[in-house]
């Protein structure tokens, strides 16, 4: 067992999730500890010692169960007899239950008949997974699991309903004369997804198992790409991978607002009596040293200026989140969105957050198009320090989102000084590649010198980085050393 | 084999007598954390059971409850100790007519002048205890190093008196609802375990054993429903607590059956904002 969890805790660091020596320690104590021959347990202690983050859960499961991957389960020779439609009439049945050993026996039996895998075929089971899925018929088993007489379940509800109208006469005040509630019609169909889903969910893990089975997990692991939400490419990014990054960009942004709260110039500290007594205890009671409070969390005033323009859309959409998110946590965040034009969103983005929706990029864009629709960083940065450079202070802090390209047009470095010189700090964030930086009509090297940092941020992890070399201080000037000066 | 299968089994009833259904994993991770003296991290949206959890693990193991509520700008002096600096300058003015020799640091610095916040509290406890500190997602990433040596040595390290060692390993809960980051420090030295929403079974479950009169057919229209809306995109998704006192609500009107005129005019027991339960209604096409 324990070379085993060796080799789980390889796997789970060779996917970024980070286990160190104590932790693999404690996981292999506490595989001492319980029952080896219930999975469950083993999931659960081996879980709680190595993975300490809510969204590695989910990759720590899949690859759990790649390792320990079983043999047949009983029944299967049963079900393996049956004919394809006694089978889908067992499958009707299983899939309203909510017996998840029947459906998972059902699943692999699906997976066995249907799914086509021959030795040799593609690991990753996509033709597969296509197979199996149309031979399940979703569709109609939704339908059928909807329909008032189909499944257990259902038949169970109508009978209790018949019940329920028994009492509903002598109790009274329900109003029970309504014939089609539409709440109910919800419930039952919300109830038909899951049942659904589950089964999707049960036939997915049964095509893994099969492939470990012919193949070993080491290669259906490799195959399967396992991603961190942290790791991918926001650009690129499906769907699904857009959604595991929404709820990563929570803790990042409350750590970076607090950090950028930090960097703002500290207020005059108060004395403290209590310090300075328990100091004073050493001279006999005379305080011969004064101690002061700690220091109250500064309220600084966050400056975002953010590139909508369409180098950068498939970034922006990001943007907007991550800006929705800072203002949850920021008392006085000010927004502003460029292309070639200068538009101030604070509101929307306000808005947006107290209605707890996203903001669309056209709506964003809005009075931040001037003529083109390309975008004019000098234009924009004259503007801004035309406009607002006399509203910065020293506890302002300015971040520019955004991939300088100025299409050749004037950059308007001096203009970006003026705002460097009123404001408290400059930060820039880059979601170009660094690679393609001053090249073109970039010209970030020419506004690198001026910020505390310029950072690349293609994936929440950059951000990450971004955030924590704000917090340890010593902010590395990533441009200076790395782009240089732009020709 | 056995008597250690037991012992997780013997958890969860433990757990299901002080009134909180545990699953097998949450289950599993008390035994171990018990087993290895080691703290659980408890993370999870609001409203799942994680304070809950360590208040009932207390009433099962018949420990007292020592708990630590965090908030920015917790410090030191309350969370671990304070020296109680009035007395220690009676005592200074007692002495006033000794040789000074009498004033030593020992005088003032002694067990009798210090004033022992929750941290302390459970680790000089005479007693066994369950430690309980909520919500240290709220604290200032600094002062998460306050907790450090609690977590990982089970001792307080005081200046000028020495270290306090504990006498019982306290059993000990720190909940998060991850609004930032915990430190890798602080989540190296405790299990970890996540608390989502329960599946609408186990709700009913719940919700059986808290409202036990209530009709079965209400008590999983009841579940469905909030599973419904804990997918919908609300500020506040409903909690455990909330469908309970939903359940109750219903029982209370005597109500048999989950009505759409019954659900408007109850949902504000479920959800607590305007924007809320306009949603809930369009997503159950009310």
């Amino acid at each position: 067992m324990q070379g085993v969890l060796a080799g789980l805790v390889d796997e789970l660091r060779s996917v970024g999730i980070a286990v160190s020596i104590g932790e693999h320690l404690d996981a292999a104590q506490a595989l001492a500890t319980i029952q080896l021959n219930d999975k469950e347990a083993v999931r659960a202690a081996l879980q709680c010692a190595l993975v300490k983050r809510t969204e590695q859960i989910d990759t720590f499961n899949l690859l759990f169960d790649l390792y320990t991957a079983g043999g047949r389960q009983p029944g299967a020779d049963l079900v393996a007899a049956m004919t394809d439609d006694e089978l889908r009439d067992a499958l009707r049945a299983a899939i309203g239950s909510g017996d998840a050993q029947l459906r998972r026996l059902m699943a692999d039996e699906y997976v066995r008949r249907f799914g086509g895998l021959k030795p040799g075929s593609p690991v990753a089971g996509v033709f597969a997974t296509i197979a199996v899925n149309q031979a399940a018929g979703f569709d109609y088993l939704r339908g059928e699991l909807l329909a008032p007489s189909a499944g257990e379940t259902t038949a169970g509800e109508v009978a209790e309903f018949g019940g329920g109208l028994g009492q509903g006469g002598g109790g009274g005040g329900a109003g029970m004369g309504m014939t089609a509630q539409s709440a109910a019609t919800r419930l039952r169909e919300a109830r038909a997804d899951r049942a659904v889903a589950a089964f999707r969910a049960d036939l997915r893990a049964a095509i893994r198992r099969a492939l470990v089975a012919d193949r070993g997990a080491q290669a259906v692991r490799a195959s399967m790409r396992v991603r961190l939400a942290e790791d991918i490419d926001i650009v690129s990014a499906s769907a699904g991978e857009l959604e595991a990054i929404g709820a990563a960009i929570g803790p990042l942004v409350q750590r970076l607002t607090h950090i950028l709260a930090q960097l703002a110039i500290r207020k005059k500290r108060t004395l403290s009596i209590r310090r300075t007594m328990h100091l004073a205890m050493g001279t006999g009671g005379v305080p011969f040293r004064l101690a002061t409070e700690p220091a109250r969390p500064p309220r600084p005033e966050i400056v975002v200026l953010a590139d909508m323009s369409g180098s950068v859309s498939a970034f922006s959409r990001f943007t907007l989140d991550l800006l929705v998110a800072m203002d949850s946590r920021l008392r006085r965040l000010r927004v502003f969105s460029f292309i070639d034009g200068l538009a101030e969103i604070t509101g929307v983005v306000g808005e947006a957050r107290a209605a707890g929706r996203r903001i669309d990029q056209r709506e964003a864009a809005r009075g931040a198009v001037r003529h083109s629709g390309s975008s004019d960083y000098g234009f924009v940065l004259r503007e801004f320090a035309r406009r607002y450079a006399n509203q910065l202070t020293r506890r302002s802090v300015v971040l520019v989102i955004g991939d300088a390209r100025t299409n050749y047009g004037d950059p308007a470095v001096d203009a970006f000084a003026e705002i460097r010189q009123r404001a408290g700090q400059v930060y820039w964030l880059n979601p170009e590649p660094r690679r393609y930086w001053n090249d073109g009509d970039s010209v970030i090297g020419r506004y690198a010198p001026l910020c505390a940092q310029v950072q690349e941020c293609r994936t929440l992890a950059q951000i990450a980085d971004f955030v924590r070399s704000l917090a340890v201080g010593e902010a590395p000037r990533a441009v200076a050393g790395t782009a240089g000066p732009s020709g | 084999m056995t008597h250690i299968s037991g012992t997780v089994a013997e958890v969860l009833d433990g757990l299901r007598g002080a009134g909180y259904l545990a699953d097998t994993t949450t289950g599993t991770v008390v035994y171990l954390a018990a087993e290895l003296g080691k703290p659980v991290l408890v993370e999870g949206p609001a409203g799942t059971g994680k304070t809950q959890l360590a208040k009932s693990v207390a009433q099962a193991t018949g420990k007292r409850l020592i708990r630590l509520q965090c908030y920015e700008g917790l410090d030191e002096s309350k969370a671990i100790y304070e020296w109680d600096y009035r007395r220690q300058l009676l005592q200074l003015q007692l002495h006033q007519g000794d040789a000074t020799a009498s004033l030593s640091e020992a005088g003032v610095f002694g067990e009798e002048f210090l004033l022992g916040r929750p941290l302390l509290a459970a680790i000089r406890s005479e007693d066994p205890v369950v430690l309980l500190i909520d919500e240290v997602d709220r604290l200032d990433i600094e002062s998460e190093a306050l907790l450090l040596e609690v977590l990982s040595e089970y001792q307080v390290s005081i200046p000028e008196l020495g270290t306090v060692t504990a006498t019982h390993v306290p059993q000990v809960f720190l909940t998060s609802n991850n609004s930032r980051d915990l430190s890798e420090a602080l989540k190296r030295r405790c299990l970890f375990l996540h608390i989502g929403y329960p599946s609408p079974e186990r709700e009913a479950e719940i919700v059986r054993l808290h409202v036990p009169n209530l009709a079965e057919r209400l008590v999983s229209e009841i579940t469905e429903l909030v599973a419904l809306l804990r997918k919908a995109d609300l500020k506040k998704p409903p909690s455990i607590a909330e469908s309970l006192d939903w359940a109750r609500t219903l029982l209370t009107l005597g109500a048999t059956d989950l009505t759409d005129d019954l659900i408007r005019q109850t949902l504000s027991v479920l959800l607590k904002y305007e924007r809320d339960i306009d949603t809930a209604l369009a997503e159950l096409r009310i």
